[in-house]
């Protein structure tokens, strides 16, 4: 979005000063000490190390009556092992459209390396060498690569960035993928465009600094004389600058972990949001209310427009579908499952790209054409219903304190019906009515309505239970062996991808897979899945195994055949960020194995329990008892909370561990 | 609709579209074998080539697929590459429900048109034009036609009838239209009749065609399609690039064209000839000096593409090389090749397909069957092969990039077939010493120290050379099959040379390493090379078993346990001896240490189907062998006395 200015008639015209100069004390001249800098204290292994970078944004007065952003961008590289020679090659995109065209200049790019004991330098032949890469109607690629390069090369680069675009300023990283010694943004706002600040990350800023300067925009702007002709109109604004400053030293490289909703979420960035505009412009709020949010998203959503003419491309279908179904909560059903199952989603864009007359049709669209579907059916049958829109884990978390855009990249739909509030997603029909995927459980969501109504969906609403209970007996005869009965139910994320699976290849490659997984069993025989059309509920999964042993004095058994947590699924040692599971778990295992013929028991495991917090937020109990016979071992693992902070880390990591190991643990019979 | 397909070809002038009259792509108009295990038909696809002049190749397809299900919806999208040298002039579209009734048609707005650089190059000229109805109403059919214009004759397009797996083929021809005396190459795989050929006046009319072609599925270590599935190769006798003119009917005219594209790009600017005279003073043998030369180019260039126009065949000049410092592998080798000329050193530009498991090129056919470059050097003994875009490969090594299989080496005569260095079992070693003691808490203290060979080092090398030594530690962390686990000291040697290796120091602590169970502990012998694959049995095999590698692992390993303990179970010695392979694992107790002792061969080769059976039997043998524990019993606890 361009943004264009009105400006007050009666500002006052003023002479143009100078901005202050970038620092410069970051880039000093490259001498040989530096070019022989073998390795960095902050990181002894790294491939490279960002030396400095420094950015800073300045707002200029253009020459069409507007206002433009003029970033400075520039960085220097250690390049110490010719794998980071990719970073000597360097990417700017650019958004380009009729109106208005970003642009890069004063683009210098120089490598240094050192040649006999001297520092020798070759520039970037920015005429023949920098290349452009249209894209898409919208993007263009500007790409250059440094020449020279050799190992333990130092690179710099440095280019001007100029856009119109000032609703959104590109993001600042202060952390990326290799270490950085000096991460640098600086950005000056006129007093007279208001933004907001966005910042994330753990690491704390080095510098953070603000200070009000007066300083003076200049804008030229054509004005109609009379019909047709126009004259270049001058105009000076005297104000007070904010310049704001943020440092980051001695940055580590990011390193990402399991168990992390998004890495954005914890790489150290700062971003803005473009909130209002002063005088001597005339005062306006761009910073919109969250119900001004949500309106103007359903605007730009062309939803509105839609609701209106639903009638006309109502599927003959729905007819059929609604019979029988009287009751609200039954329509909604009917028209859920209506759509999710006879409807495929087409792509995970979220753009619109058809109306939902032409998806009806089509009967195929993408994430957002698919729910307003849905949406513009429930209502149409007269039912309450609105898009919600959130953001998923993958996607980061959402600001609630106020509308940012981009925040959100995922949209569902909440219908009301007999008095209870139901979100679906016609996307994922394996999960059933009024279910969401776990990855939209990510804190806040706004319904698309009047109120922009908040809601809070978090992963500690969510428990995955599976349940496994076993029969084993053996059998002595002409070829030994144990024959298990197996009843699984599983989890209901599990289910939903389990139904998926079996759809797309079958039960009897399920099967094979599980033949594969030696955990269970030699052979698996008599599957059956229970459920598999009721979306929504549990899959029962049964099979038998059978497993040869040798008839020796000693018969060893392992008891626990479940495929879960046998190995440990935290790796790392040490953990920066915290651990953010999907949902809560809950398993219960039980076995009932009849002692073989001619033999007694000679070991068993004993019995275990191990926890976090007392139990309060995870508990692994495990007992053996034996009767008549029979050696029955149960045990249940629960973990009820979803956070776990960084010095929560190393107990988890060891409650794991300590569960791994029990689950390995033998049952030993000795013959009488 | 049968009629017009012969039709067209006696004209070759009749619109290939708006032909289909509603419901001629209704589904049941399939023969139902088709529809077994296929989750897409092609309902018809021609394609018509014409080379209408000599550096003109004409060529419009018109193809119609139904898709079945869900499974079938990657064959729905319309993806047509294009470049510099290949204009797409039309494209042409439609969308038919189940019972052929056309839906929709394609509007040209709703092309999409993107680089298709890919990010893998710095500059070219790749792009794309796609399409997508994002119909999902099971079955449905599209349909597009496509009129294109080469501009250059050095490729030919390749008859590929058979998409992939899972789609059966009701009717597929594919017509090249050349003049009369145009001697018209191609290569037949799978395919047994002659081709059809018309002639006409001046144009000769060659056509292959298949009709009611059931749907492949893919095995595990399948031939390649080409010995699966019908495939023509075609190449021009005489053809133009650009300024530049060929024939390829042999290797040898083959060479002289790429001679003739390289011709005059060799010359080095002043500073680096006294370069090369610097660095090859006082070398014994020319092999030193190509090794020193070799290592220069690595230390001071590095690969970037850069493939614009003719560039795409045609090497940038030695001169830009050593300005920039960087090149793709034509560049890069030809400025190798320059700097050993001017050592008066001969090397040859070599061409070659690259790839791990790539197929090998068909050496009776000579055309571009290539995308990469290598420079060859002829030494006394033996040549040395060159791999001039990698910064840390070592000479005379190609590995499972470039090795095992055939090149063609460009000389002032023309173009020679050659094979590359060949790695097999005695080459592609992984040798394996771990010494381990195993505490009263069952947590296992590891030393492992291995030695890696050729191909068995090809992905560490690349690990270690791209990797910072944290990453490498990270992906240590992440990958060692223990279910928990710190790393410890680790440390990489590379000893490069024809046949490179790597030793590799791993100091491993893994928790419960053994399971106690009361007095009894059980642990497995086998710390660090339990063969992961079991295959999935099936016992309607169709196609050959092909193994691509050869290797050789040996595996020692001494564990200290705890005193006190004696054996209760060992795991018995297990040899397999097969076709595919020669395993044998043994272990004994010596004292309170475990012996354990473990070598695989495994064969490389081409098996009947019928002994997949078999392959599937060796694997599990071995699995579970890898997997066998000792158990052993705690002793009664004998009186202390002091």
């Amino acid at each position: 979005m361009k943004i264009r200015l009105c400006l007050l008639l009666c500002a006052a015209m003023f002479e143009l000063s100078a901005q202050d100069a970038a620092d410069e004390s970051r880039f000093p001249t490259v001498t040989p000490v530096m070019l022989g800098a073998l390795y960095y204290p902050i990181d002894s292994g790294a491939t490279a190390v960002v030396l400095a970078e420094y950015s800073e944004t300045k707002v200029n007065g253009s020459n069409d009556g507007g206002f433009e952003f003029e970033t400075r961008i520039r960085r220097r590289i250690h390049l110490l092992k010719k794998a980071s020679f990719d970073r000597g090659t360097v990417v700017v995109d650019l958004f380009t459209n009729e109106e208005e065209q970003e642009k890069v200049s004063k683009l210098n790019a120089v490598t240094w390396v050192l040649e006999g004991g001297k520092v020798t330098e070759t520039k970037l032949n920015t005429k023949s060498d920098v290349y452009t890469e249209k894209l898409n109607r919208n993007h263009i690629r500007k790409k250059f690569t440094l020449p020279g390069l050799k190992e333990g090369a130092i690179i710099e680069y440095e280019y001007t960035l100029t856009s119109g675009y000032l609703f959104n300023l590109r993001p600042w990283y202060f952390q990326g993928e290799v270490p950085c010694l000096w991460s640098e943004y600086r950005v000056a706002f006129p007093e007279f465009l208001n933004y907001i600040m966005l910042q994330q990350g753990i690491l704390p800023f080095t510098i953070a600094d603000t200070e009000l300067k007066p300083g003076t925009y200049n804008l030229t702007f054509m004005r109609d004389v009379y019909a047709g002709k126009t004259v270049d109109e001058r105009l000076m604004i005297n104000c007070r600058i904010a310049h704001h400053r943020w440092v980051i030293s001695n940055v580590p490289a990011f390193k990402e972990e399991a168990y992390t909703s998004s890495p954005d979420n914890y790489m150290n960035r700062i971003w803005f949001q473009l909130s209002g505009f002063q005088q001597p412009l005339v005062e306006k709020t761009l910073q919109a209310t969250w119900p001004e949010f949500t309106a103007s998203v359903l605007n730009r959503l062309d939803f509105v427009n839609e609701m209106e003419n639903t009638g006309e491309w109502w599927p003959e279908e729905m007819k059929q579908v609604l019979k029988g179904a009287t009751s609200e909560s039954d329509i909604a059903k009917a028209i859920y499952s209506y759509v999710s199952t006879r409807f495929s989603l087409n792509s995970d864009e979220s753009v619109r790209r058809n109306p939902l007359k032409k998806v009806a049709a089509a009967k195929s669209g993408n994430m957002l054409e698919l729910n307003l579907l849905l949406v513009a059916m429930l209502r149409y049958a007269g039912l309450q219903a609105d898009p919600v829109m959130l953001s998923t884990r993958e996607h980061g978390y959402s600001t609630e304190a106020f509308p940012i855009t981009g925040q959100f990249n995922y949209l569902v739909c909440r219908v009301k019906a007999d008095e209870d509030d139901w979100l679906l997603d016609a996307t994922h029909p394996y999960l059933g009515f009024g279910k969401l995927p776990y990855q939209c459980y990510n804190g806040q969501a706004r319904v698309l309505n009047r109120e922009a109504t908040l809601i809070h969906l978090l992963p500690d609403q969510l428990t995955e239970s599976d349940e496994m209970s076993v029969d084993i007996n053996f059998n002595m005869a002409d070829s030994p062996q144990w024959k298990s009965t197996v009843n699984h139910r599983y989890g209901f994320f599990a289910s939903e991808e389990l139904r998926e699976k079996i759809k797309k290849a079958g039960l009897e490659s399920f099967r094979k897979e599980l033949a594969l997984d030696e955990i269970a069993g030699e052979s698996v025989s008599d599957l059956t899945v229970e459920s598999l059309e009721k979306f929504g509920t549990s899959l029962q999964v049964t099979y038998k195994t059978e497993t040869g042993v040798k008839a020796d004095n000693e018969l060893y058994l392992k008891p626990v055949l479940v495929p879960y947590f046998r190995q440990n699924p935290l790796k790392s040692a040490e953990r920066k960020y915290p651990v953010e599971m999907p949902y809560k778990i809950s398993q219960q295992y039980t076995v009932h194995i009849r002692v073989p013929e001619g033999y007694e028991v000679e070991e068993l495991p004993a019995s275990f329990s191990a926890d976090i917090n007392g139990k309060k937020d995870a508990a692994f109990d495990y007992t053996v008892t034996t009767a008549n016979g029979k050696v029955t071992i149960q045990y249940g693992l629960d973990i009820t909370k979803t956070y776990f902070k960084p010095d929560e880390y190393r107990g988890l990591r060891e409650f794991f561990s300590k569960i791994a190991a029990k689950l390995e643990e033998q049952i030993v019979f000795k013959k009488k | 609709m049968r009629k017009w397909v012969s039709l067209y070809l006696f004209s070759g002038l009749i619109s290939l579209t708006a032909l289909a009259g509603d419901g001629d792509y209704a589904v049941f108009k399939i023969p139902p074998a088709l529809l077994k295990n296929a989750n897409a038909v092609v309902r018809v696809h021609e394609q018509y080539v014409e080379l209408q002049k000599e550096d003109r190749l004409f060529i419009r397809e018109h193809y119609v697929i139904t898709i079945l299900n869900e499974e079938g919806n990657h064959f729905s999208e319309f993806f047509e590459p294009y470049h510099k040298f290949l204009e797409i002039k039309s494209v042409e579209g439609a969308l038919y429900d189940g019972m052929g009734k056309k839906l929709k048609s394609l509007k040209s707005k709703d092309v999409e048109d993107g680089s298709g650089s890919g990010g893998e190059s710095l500059a070219d000229d790749n792009r794309y034009k796609k399409h997508n109805f994002y119909y999902r109403v099971y079955p449905y059919t599209i349909e597009y036609t496509i009129e294109s214009v080469k501009k250059e004759t050095m490729f030919f397009p390749s008859w590929v009838p058979v998409f992939g797996e899972l789609i059966s083929v009701e009717k597929s021809s594919f017509a090249v239209d050349v003049p009369s005396g145009y001697l018209l190459r191609y290569k037949e795989f799978n395919y047994s009749r002659e081709p059809d050929i018309k002639e006409s006046g001046k144009s000769k009319i060659y056509t292959w065609s298949l009709a009611n072609f059931e749907s492949i599925k893919r095995e595990y270590a399948a031939p390649s399609w080409k010995n699966i599935a019908p495939y023509v190769l075609f190449a021009p006798s005489s053809f133009v690039i650009e300024d530049y003119k060929g024939n390829m009917n042999d290797w040898s005219s083959f060479g002289k064209f790429i001679l003739s594209l390289n011709k005059g790009r060799d010359q080095l600017p002043e500073p680096v000839k006294a370069k090369v005279a610097e660095l090859t003073r006082g070398a014994g043998t020319n092999e030193e000096k190509v090794i020193r030369l070799y290592r220069y180019l690595q230390a001071n260039t590095r690969y970037i593409s850069i493939q614009l126009g003719i560039g795409g065949w045609r090497p940038l000049e030695a001169s830009f090389v050593a300005n920039k410092l960087y090149g793709d592998c034509k560049a890069l080798s030809n400025y190798m090749y320059a700097l050993l000329k001017e050592a008066g050193i001969p090397s040859f530009y070599t061409v070659i397909k690259s790839g791990d498991g790539a197929d090998d090129i068909q050496v009776d056919f000579s055309s571009s069957q290539f995308n990469h470059v290598i420079l060859s050097v002829p030494l006394p003994g033996d040549t040395l092969w060159l791999e001039c875009t990698s910064q840390t490969q070592s000479p005379g090594y190609m590995g499972d990039f470039t090795g095992n299989r055939h090149a063609v080496i460009i000389t002032e005569e023309g173009g020679k077939l050659v094979t590359t260095p060949r790695y097999g079992m005695k080459e592609n070693t992984q040798v394996r010493n771990v010494k381990a003691v195993l505490n009263e808490e069952a947590t296992l203290e590891i030393e492992a120290r291995s030695t890696y060979s050729c191909m068995q080092q090809d992905d560490l090398h690349m690990m270690i050379n791209a990797l910072s030594k944290d990453k490498v530690k990270e992906y240590l962390q992440h990958q060692l099959d223990f279910a928990t686990y710190e790393v410890g000291r680790f440390n990489y040697k590379e000893n490069q040379s024809r046949f490179p290796t790597i030793d590799e120091e791993l100091d491993i602590t893994v928790s419960n390493y053994a399971t106690i169970t009361g007095k009894r502990l059980f642990i497995v012998p086998n710390i660090m090379s339990r063969h992961a694959r079991r295959l999935t049995p099936n016992e309607s095999r169709k196609y050959e078993v092909e193994l691509d590698m050869e290797y050789r692992d040996i595996d020692s390993v001494e564990i200290t346990i705890p005193a006190g303990y004696s054996v209760e179970s060992v795991p018995q010695e297990v040899v397999l001896d097969t076709k595919f392979g020669r395993f044998r694992s043994s272990v004994k107790m010596e004292g309170n240490r475990i012996l354990y002792y473990r070598s695989l061969d495994h064969y490389a080769g081409k098996f009947p189907a019928k002994e997949y059976a078999e392959l599937v039997k060796f694997y599990d043998a071995m699995y579970k062998a890898d997997r066998a524990k000792l158990v052993l019993v705690k002793n009664e606890t004998t009186p202390k006395s002091f």
